[in-house]
């Protein structure tokens, strides 16, 4: 199931929440466990299978090295079952397809691809469920006993399908004792409300002139047309993912969980290495503790430096997608944070903020190119498109799709800017507090918009089927 | 303090919302049948083993609520109203015009339409008798210099060329784009749907019967009756916008000319037949169109006292609101819909007729795969 949906929205939320808050205190987690389990297999009858038996193998590793506490060898050993089974669960389902093309084009081979369809969320829920036993085994966790809590977490209904990337850690204290607040309650309905509004409203939206730019021929588009078709993909998945993730963090707060936030406005970053501190948070840090740190960070001198970060965005790439794009896509943006490391961080620091933003921003658009156009050939013809290859800077057809989408583009813009939260912070400080007291009227206002377009759902994509 | 009260009213607005209108949904009365968006409603999926293993009963759910949730059409109309305060100007293929809606033309797939120019020169060439082809203009093409600034839309003017220059020479070809430019300051295309008016089709019966070498009666002789003012066609069904004022559907008698004597309909089961050409009873329904000769069946006789002439027409809807004028100069007009049936002369005996009439406006030509079913009549050769 997704969030953007009637169904979720108007029967299952409703149905969910009414009996999540007349439950007690026991059977919450129970109520969550079985709606997580509807949620997934709504849309993936077969493969929750998968997913609860990942989750079984975790719950069992935890309390097998929590029974031999004093035992180091068998504690790694079931820390390493966790991991391989972990891992070996996401390749096979991931990326056999992946590999067995590659090896059969380098070798001249013929292995057979079994062509499995990917389990959605198994990238998110694989790497939750392994923090729980990474966790453990580096004694930051105490281990949770009851088996239904521990798999309550894992396929807990708001953040299975696309983040963010709840470590155990994060959720350790709430999962046995919770209590839903007043403020935290309000605070879960404005989360949610933005998060919709920015997924149906905006990412659907300028969504619709990607789709429409992307199946033109690229040898013959002008500049401005490669140019808007690109900023609007920008644009789309910056507020479909961070409006997912939204959604996610209020819906946690509902139902009594503090989410950790996932996007920090990314796009007015001065740097690359900034801009993956503030998009897709929960993944960086989860590379972060789990690969970089693991293997030594920057404690070791230079060259381990430079082949932990390559280790790690070859990695963070290949999560996204079992493609080679994707992998390029990491890897550009490992080598850029390694510039920047060696030297390009320095001049930034010194260039005017509009510059460096500029700079950050300009990059990442291009990273996008990478990201969504399948093949290199492909892609490489984009980039020469958006560098007028194809002559003209504009025909009829790049100023019609300007002057429909120019409102929401200028919306995606502003809203993109942390521009509008200043301004909502200087006036919340005045006496008389706008912002508060017209919050309800407008999340009512954005309910009912996003009502309107998910009746008359054109176009409603998910963009994650591929992580 | 402020902010407590607004706390507390975020929350009751959202569980209000998220609570209301699912309970709405379900108490209030279901529909099976959209008449304002001319749809048939998903019913409510079946439940079993196999069907929920392939979510076909998840999707069929999703497509349920959709339907049938509260308020469906006022909840479309206002996404058409939010789209349009956007600026844009095209929205599911439909074009906004200042007071008209047009539907885009998408690039044709000439190979279909190279296999029905074919259907019809082979149909031309074997029955030997003499064959009209009119390829009507929509409004799109009469009015595509009130499209948007900017946007784009494959030139009709030019795929009606380009079936003309491809249609053998035996076969006599009828400007009706030429026609209905001409007088496209009049009501001759309906603002809400995708037909011509009445009169759009009493210019096109002028320049019909021109060629086949028939007097036409001029249109002013014809009593006017306004059987409806409230007429809102397939594009207001499509984005239910109700911007665009109503259209008046009108109906040309001529009470000195020939009158029908019978109206027989085959709907594919069964012949039923009737005493007029203009079904009333669809006035009162949303299609209004359909008043025309009903709606689209595999065959509809006319005969009327006339003692001239038999015509057979190939057609889409166009033919619906046009046929009437035809008898006013035929003893017999049958049109035949090829979409209901693998070959025509399973369906109509040729033979009888004297002159055959293809008529079909430019959209319908370059999307029905159809047409190319002429091509397999054997006509007289065949015999």
């Amino acid at each position: 199931m997704v969030f953007s949906s009637l169904t979720f929205l108007f029967f299952y939320l409703t149905i969910v929440l009414i009996l999540y808050f007349i439950g007690t205190k026991t059977i919450k987690n129970i109520i969550l466990l079985i709606s997580g389990l509807i949620f997934y297999a709504w849309g993936e009858p077969v493969y929750v299978v998968i997913m609860l038996f990942s989750t079984l193998v975790d719950y069992t590793a935890g309390m097998f090295m929590h029974k031999f506490d004093s035992k180091p060898k068998i504690r790694t050993l079931c820390l390493l079952m966790s991991v391989i089974l972990n891992i070996g669960m996401l390749s096979i389902f991931k990326y056999s397809s992946f590999i067995i093309t590659n090896i059969n084009a380098i070798f001249g081979t013929n292995i057979y691809d079994p062509q499995l369809p990917l389990p959605i969320g198994i990238s998110f829920y694989t790497f939750q469920s392994m923090s729980y036993t990474i966790d453990l085994y580096l004694r930051n966790i105490k281990v949770q006993k009851n088996v239904f809590s521990f798999t309550a977490y894992v396929s807990m209904f708001p953040q299975i399908v696309a983040g963010p990337i709840v470590r155990y850690e994060d959720v350790a204290k709430e999962i046995d004792d919770r209590k839903i607040t007043k403020p935290m309650l309000a605070e879960g309905v404005a989360f949610f409300v933005k998060g919709l509004g920015k997924k149906v409203l905006l990412a659907n939206n300028i969504g619709l002139l990607w789709t429409q730019v992307k199946a033109m021929d690229y040898a013959s588009i002008p500049a401005l047309t490669a140019w808007l078709g690109i900023l609007a993909f920008t644009f789309q998945i910056y507020y479909d993912f961070s409006g997912y993730s939204d959604m996610a963090v209020g819906l946690g707060k509902m139902l009594g969980f503090n989410f950790p936030n996932n996007f920090n406005y990314p796009y007015i970053s001065k740097s690359i290495s900034e801009f993956w501190r503030r998009w897709h948070i929960t993944l960086g840090s989860w590379f972060r503790s789990y690969v970089y740190i693991p293997l030594g960070g920057n404690r070791h001198g230079m060259a381990k430096t430079l082949r932990n970060l390559i280790i790690v965005w070859f990695l963070t790439g290949l999560w996204h997608g079992a493609s080679w794009n994707f992998i390029l896509w990491g890897l550009y943006f490992g080598v850029l944070i390694i510039l920047e490391r060696l030297f390009l961080g320095k001049i930034l620091q010194k260039l005017p903020s509009f510059l460096s933003t500029a700079y950050t921003f300009i990059l990442v658009v291009f990273g996008w190119v990478l990201f969504d156009i399948d093949t290199l050939p492909a892609s490489g013809r984009y980039f020469k498109a958006m560098f007028g290859g194809a002559g003209a800077f504009a025909d009829s057809t790049s100023w019609y799709l300007l002057a429909s989408y120019a409102v929401i583009f200028v919306i995606c813009i502003f809203g993109s800017t942390d521009v509008t939260k200043k301004i909502c912070e200087r006036l919340k400080s005045k006496k008389f507090d706008i912002v508060s007291v017209s919050a309800p009227v407008v999340q009512l206002l954005i309910m009912v918009m996003c009502t309107a377009y998910l009746v008359d759902a054109t176009y409603n994509p998910f963009m994650y089927f591929r992580f | 303090m402020s902010k407590k009260v607004s706390q507390t009213l975020s929350i009751i607005v959202f569980f209000a919302f998220i609570f209301i209108l699912p309970i709405l949904t379900v108490i209030l009365p279901k529909e099976t049948f959209s008449e304002a968006e001319n749809k048939v409603l998903a019913t409510f999926p079946k439940f079993s083993f196999d069907s929920v293993i392939s979510t076909d009963f998840m999707t069929g759910i999703d497509s349920y609520v959709s339907d049938h949730f509260v308020f469906r059409e006022d909840w479309i109309a206002l996404k058409t109203r939010l789209e349009l305060a956007q600026g844009k100007k095209e929205l599911k293929g439909i074009y906004f015009l200042d007071d008209r809606l047009v539907q885009k033309f998408e690039t044709p797939d000439y190979t279909e339409t190279d296999k029905s120019i074919n259907g019809i020169n082979h149909f031309a060439q074997v029955i030997g008798k003499p064959v009209y082809v009119a390829v009507a203009p929509t409004s799109a093409c009469i009015y595509s210099d009130e499209l948007p600034k900017n946007s784009s839309m494959e030139d009709q003017k030019a795929y009606i060329d380009y079936i003309y220059n491809n249609l053998s020479e035996e076969i006599t070809k009828v400007d009706l784009y030429k026609t209905l430019f001409s007088v496209r300051d009049e009501y001759v295309y309906y603002r809400t749907d995708h037909h011509w008016t009445t009169l759009g089709a009493g210019y096109a019966y002028k320049s019909i019967a021109n060629a086949m070498g028939i007097t036409p009666i001029p249109l002013e002789k014809f009593d006017v009756e306004h059987a409806s003012s409230d007429f809102l066609g397939t594009f207001y069904s499509k984005v239910l916008y109700n911007g665009i004022t109503p259209d008046v559907i009108d109906y040309y008698m001529y009470k000195d000319g020939s009158q029908v004597t019978s109206v027989i309909v085959n709907d594919g089961r069964e012949e039923k037949e009737y005493n007029s050409m203009y079904f009333r009873e669809f006035l009162s329904k949303k299609d209004k169109y359909s008043s025309f000769l009903g709606s689209n069946t595999p065959m509809v006789t006319v005969n009327s006292d006339n003692q001239g002439e038999k015509l057979l027409v190939i057609k889409d809807s166009y033919a619906h609101c046009f046929v009437p004028f035809m008898t006013q100069h035929f003893s017999k007009v049958t049109m035949i819909d090829l979409r209901y049936m693998m070959n025509p002369e399973l369906v109509v005996d040729i033979s009888e007729y004297d002159k055959v009439l293809v008529l079909y406006n430019a959209q319908s030509f370059s999307e029905d795969t159809n047409i190319k079913k002429l091509g397999y009549v054997k006509g007289a050769a065949g015999e």
